[in-house]
């Protein structure tokens, strides 16, 4: 397990109880986990997590190389990824109605999604918007929503994202690497202040809020 | 002449029965004795035709679910204040039966004081344990957050309540004051410890209604973030994420550096050098390569000539590096992977003029017949993380002669 463990964390996956289960239950034991990291050490990285230890990942070693270029390349990672996963999240909570965001391990069945967005004129729309922005518009679709959602799916399986648990219902889970995106979002935010989070919710829980 | 929502409970109350039948199963068929009620039910839309059975609508079933959870919510806080009243004035009783000398009465009050102590304590523990139960079990996935945090609100009106019933018991107890020793030891032997136990589980109630809430507020306040940052990236397509940080927060970026990939960045310039190089150019596994950077600012398209990055990994060379990963394991000292490599002997080596490597796949093609073997090469400009990136395929012959091929300048 050694070997899978380390291979797949120098290919650059996120280890997490969706995406390799067995894997991740290794790492969840403290001496595989303090081998691992030992090993990492030596060749100039280290063992990351998602800050609830969703997932883990193979990050730069903290003595490796200029900072400056590990932010460079995190940064080019960030742009590649960020519009893509942020729109793909945004999207399933409006079709699922979701009032929470993805987490890991949350079920994406795709014929339900399908059907939802089939029934919906709004929802295609923005669908077809957001395969123009991911550039796949006009990849082999045929105009069917479900080839559209398909394709979806696919590009975010292929970033890591979400896994197919369920080949003959077609349910997708997503996977730990979700996580990963919200701390980097959380990071922008901190830095850029993009989005004013002005408080939600009833003027009860408000009122409530005063109690703590 | 009535309001519509009149109506509508009217219609409800007068079939209710019909509408429980409806409520616990999921179709019902029209007989004779339903048929007039299912049809005020239909003509008001409280229930819709499925073939030749009725169910309720999904807003009606909704409706009297949440309904029918409210009794289950302000359960048992009543009688709790019923029962400490109800002790009070027998306390009261108690003290006036000593002050009198009614040894009888008396000691007939203590009993049923006795009795009346352990039913407030079932009581109290009980409703406790029913809040405690609800709010550490029922949080739920968060699809409803609004009901959420409306049920963790009457949670806490709840324990208020009970708190509040609480204070008036140690009121009661206050009245010992003439007949100390006498309530002092019902109340001790029958409430203390017990309550203690009850008072215990009213602060975890609190702590977890506490948790409940911040966690709605948590989820609520992720949700919005990402959809705001959705609608920044809609509305500014030619945003970009900020690259120019201080370098404490610059770390922070580094730690979130996943696929950092096992890269050999040798000098092969250097004779030495070039020629342990060589042994990393053909046992590399193909997904070590680096992610390119090939996509225009601002936009998620890909260029049109790009070709897709190689993810082979054929068998020899994952054999190789499960050796190397099993060495570097085995290994008690820091062991380089390079020299790793130079030790284990070499194949066709394959250098670029320009300078080093960055990243090397490994054999992409094997041709048995004709004995030809096929490795991809990444190179990188030297120095210049941001330069082009080309790709050559390298093949090499059964007699060792090699012929190279550039298949993409990203």
């Amino acid at each position: 397990m050694f070997e899978h463990v380390a291979q797949s964390l120098l290919s650059g996956n996120f280890i997490c109880r969706v995406s390799d289960p067995d894997a991740y239950c290794w790492l969840e034991t403290d001496d595989n986990r303090t081998a691992m990291t030992d090993w990492l050490s030596k060749i100039g990285r280290q063992l990351a997590a998602t800050s609830g230890t969703e997932a883990y990942f193979c990050a730069v070693g903290p003595g490796i190389g200029p900072v400056r270029d590990a932010v460079r390349r995190t940064m080019a990672l960030v742009r590649d990824e960020l519009r893509p996963a942020v729109g793909f999240v945004d999207q399933c909570m409006r079709v699922l109605h979701l009032e929470a965001r993805l987490e890991p391990g949350d079920e994406l069945p795709l014929n339900a999604i399908v059907q939802v967005v089939a029934s919906n004129v709004a929802l295609q729309e923005d669908l077809s918007r957001y395969l123009l922005d991911l550039g796949r518009a006009g990849q082999g679709t045929d105009g069917r929503v479900r080839t559209q959602v398909l394709k979806i799916f696919s590009h975010m399986e292929s970033l890591g994202y979400v896994v197919k648990t369920n080949e003959q219902l077609e349910i997708y889970r997503a996977t730990g690497k979700m996580r990963w995106l919200y701390e980097a979002i959380e990071f922008i935010q901190s830095a850029e202040k993009l989005v004013d989070l002005a408080p939600e919710g009833s003027a009860k829980a408000r009122a409530a809020g005063g109690l703590f | 002449m009535s309001s519509p929502v009149e109506e509508v409970l009217a219609v409800l109350h007068a079939n209710r029965k019909l509408v429980s039948e409806l409520f616990a199963s999921s179709l019902v068929e029209p007989t004779l004795e339903n048929q007039k009620g299912i049809e005020e039910l239909h003509r008001l839309m409280l229930v819709v035709r499925k073939g030749q059975a009725y169910s309720l609508h999904s807003e009606v079933r909704s409706m009297l679910s949440h309904a029918t959870r409210k009794p289950e919510l302000y359960r048992v806080d009543a009688n709790i204040a019923a029962h400490v009243d109800l002790l009070r004035e027998m306390a009261e009783a108690l003290v006036s039966a000593c002050l009198s000398g009614d040894h009888e009465r008396r000691d007939s009050i203590s009993d049923e004081l006795r009795f009346k102590a352990d039913a407030i304590v079932d009581a109290v523990d009980g409703e406790v344990r029913h809040v405690l139960n609800n709010v550490e079990n029922h949080f739920g996935r968060a699809t409803a957050l609004d009901q959420r945090e409306r049920e963790n609100l009457e949670y806490l009106e709840r324990v208020a309540r009970i708190i509040q019933a609480l204070d008036g018991l140690d009121s009661v107890r206050d009245l010992d004051e003439d007949v100390p020793q006498l309530l002092d030891d019902i109340f001790e032997s029958h409430l203390g410890a017990a309550l203690a136990e009850v008072r215990q589980r009213l602060f975890d109630a609190i702590e977890g209604i506490k948790k409940n809430l911040f966690k709605v507020r948590a989820i609520r306040r992720d949700a919005q973030l990402v959809r705001g940052i959705a609608r920044h990236l809609r509305r500014n397509p030619q945003w970009q994420p900020p690259s120019d940080l201080p370098e404490l927060e610059a770390l922070l970026w580094a730690r979130l550096a996943p696929r950092q990939a096992f890269i050999a960045t040798p000098d092969l310039s250097d004779e030495d050098t070039a020629r342990w190089a060589s042994e990393i150019v053909a046992k590399l596994p193909a997904r070590t390569i680096a992610v390119r950077d090939t996509r225009e600012a601002g936009k998620l398209s890909r260029r049109d000539n790009e070709r897709a990055v190689v993810r082979v990994m054929p068998r020899p060379h994952q054999i190789g590096v499960d050796r190397f990963v099993r060495a570097a394991h085995a290994s008690g000292t820091p062991i380089s992977a390079l020299r790793w490599w130079q030790a284990e002997g070499g194949e066709q080596f394959v250098r670029d003029a320009r300078g080093w490597i960055y990243a090397v796949l490994g054999r992409v093609a094997h041709y048995e017949g004709r004995g030809d073997t096929t490795f991809r090469v990444v190179f990188k400009e030297r120095r210049s993380l941001c330069g082009p990136i080309v790709i050559q395929d390298v093949i090499v012959s059964k007699s060792g002669k090699r012929e190279t091929r550039t298949t993409a300048v990203a």
